[in-house]
């Protein structure tokens, strides 16, 4: 599908369910990103930058909505449909390749070169395969984090971070709180809005 | 493991209920069992979701022992680094999702077996595109309209399907189930613990089990056996052996050069275990009958030929026709000119 600008911004206009998954806002004014069909107040235009992955925009410094909760859109990874390397690539980050594997070692079992596989990358997503496999990991954390009782700690070890201080941090990094805080507030909204 | 602390203001006892869907109690004698057991979670999809054709293709090849399909929800064991666990998969069409249960002890296994329960229910694909593009082939069209959605089901573990593609070789899916029952009974393993589903107790037979010895007791061709045997033997070989390839023509080629595997199979195994959209059953005995005028059996290569209107979605063309076809009640599908397989 081509997507341009004034496409994407008529999508989040409409909150049309139909470019779920396949595009996302990046709001600059407030360094959060949504899904279409966010129910928040459309922001301006030139406000947005839209990017074909959840990776490209974490990769950029934005962090994913407490509303829409980007990790809850339909994953369509492997389905961009144009490069048949990327898609085989995604399906292997998906099954832990770059949990503990290095790219390179990634790259090989592709049979192509590090340097190629990052620039198939950065053309169909927008982001380096490290991103990519690093907002798997975050997104499928903050999953656990609305969906579960899971620890924190059972947590950063289910969603593939290495320990729990990665963990943190990743999180202190992006969202500006640790995790157990997400936790926290997702409970309160929640009771907020009974 | 803390209990998910209670934050919500007065501490309703009703307004917990809601958030947690369980009372407090609950969720403290929850906490108290193993860390990792019943981890629940929704994994969207892009609507719509053809659920019933999806449970009923399951339903219909499910293992005794292994799977079962409880309740419109769809069991397994699972076995993940010589650990069993335990999976059930049902729907919650309000939220566009599947509901998952995963047991398994192994926590730093959850984003793997995520991948594998998203490729099993082939979860990443975009209906609308599929359906719009099939339902240009008039044939089509009215299968399309029936079952919006439909998606091609995938395989939790590559040998197992693999196994059972090369057991459902020219045998209906009735015979190729009791055979793969058999495959349990004499192969399989009891998994040592007990599970959430009294049902499942055993686990499919690893690539190790396939000895000679213990093939010869389930009665089947030794061509047959030997297939098996064969498969096994490949997989032990090549960890990367249900990697996705460069593309489909590679795979066949790679798979065809296994013994006893024909076009057919590879197409099979192409399509659940490698997820390639574009894998295509020309000598499916279904195919060639249903897409055949008046009880005539339409040849392998007629069938290639329709079927290319139908790229790169041939898998899914493959699955509507499969679905319409059962939908028939079989007196209907009577045909004499059968050919001898």
């Amino acid at each position: 599908m081509e997507l341009s600008d004034p496409l994407c911004y008529q999508a989040v206009l409409a909150r049309d369910a139909r470019y779920d998954g396949v595009f996302f806002t990046c709001v600059t004014s407030t360094r959060i990103y949504c899904r279409p069909i966010c129910p928040a107040r459309p922001p301006k235009i030139t406000n947005c930058r839209f990017v074909p992955s959840a990776a490209a925009a974490q990769e950029a410094g934005f962090r994913a909505c407490l509303r829409c909760r980007p990790e809850s859109a339909p994953d369509l990874g492997a389905w961009r449909g144009t490069s048949a390397s990327v898609s085989r690539a995604l399906a292997l980050i998906e099954a832990g390749a770059l949990d503990e594997g290095k790219v390179e070692t990634l790259a090989e079992r592709l049979g192509m070169g590090e340097r190629h596989l990052r620039r198939l990358f950065s053309q169909h997503l927008g982001a380096t395969p490290i991103a990519v496999a690093q907002t798997r990991r975050m997104n499928l954390a903050m999953q656990l984090i609305h969906q579960t009782d899971l620890s924190m700690t059972d947590i950063a070890l289910a969603s593939g971070f290495g320990s729990l201080r990665r963990f943190n941090e990743c999180f202190q990094q992006l969202y500006e709180r640790p995790p157990g805080a997400l936790r926290r507030r997702a409970a309160r909204m929640f009771s907020a809005a009974l | 493991m803390n209990a998910r602390p209670a934050r919500c203001g007065g501490a309703r006892p009703e307004c917990f209920q809601q958030l947690y869907e369980r009372p407090p109690g609950a969720l403290r004698r929850r906490a108290a069992t193993a860390a990792g057991y019943g981890i629940h979670l929704l994994l969207p999809y892009r609507p719509p979701y053809h659920w019933p054709a999806m449970l009923g293709f399951l339903a219909a090849r499910a293992m005794q022992h292994v799977e079962s399909v409880v309740d419109g929800r769809y069991r397994r064991s699972i076995e993940i680094d010589d650990v069993a666990g335990w999976i059930e998969i049902g729907h919650a069409p309000e939220k566009h999702a599947l509901a998952v249960s995963i047991h398994h002890p192994n926590l730093g296994a959850l984003p793997g077996m995520i991948a594998r329960i998203r490729r099993l229910f082939d979860l990443a694909s975009d209906p609308d595109a599929i359906d719009a593009a099939l339902a240009r082939d008039e044939r089509l069209a009215p299968l399309v309209a029936a079952r919006p959605g439909l998606r091609v089901p995938g395989a939790w573990s590559g040998f197992e399907t693999a196994i059972r593609a090369i057991l459902g070789q020219q045998i209906t899916v009735a015979a190729a189930t009791a055979l793969a029952n058999k495959l349990v009974a004499v192969l399989g393993r009891p998994s040592r613990s007990a599970g959430p589903f009294a049902e499942l107790t055993h686990l499919f037979p690893a690539a190790g089990c396939f000895t000679p010895a213990l093939l010869d007791q389930i009665g089947m061709p030794r061509a047959r056996r030997a297939a098996l045997a064969g498969l096994a033997a490949a997989s032990l070989a090549d960890p990367f052996l249900f990697d996705r390839k460069a593309d489909l023509e590679t795979a066949i080629a790679q798979l065809s050069a296994l013994p006893g595997l024909g076009p057919w199979t590879a197409h099979y195994i192409a399509m659940r275990v490698l997820r390639e959209n574009d894998a295509c059953l020309a000598s499916d005995i279904v195919l060639r009958r249903i897409l055949g005028a008046q009880g005539d059996y339409l040849s392998t290569a007629a069938v290639q030929a329709r079927a290319e209107a139908w790229r790169p979605w041939r898998a899914y063309a493959v699955m509507h026709l499969w679905a319409a076809d059962q939908a028939v009640p079989s007196q209907l599908k009577e045909s004499k000119n059968a050919p001898v397989l």
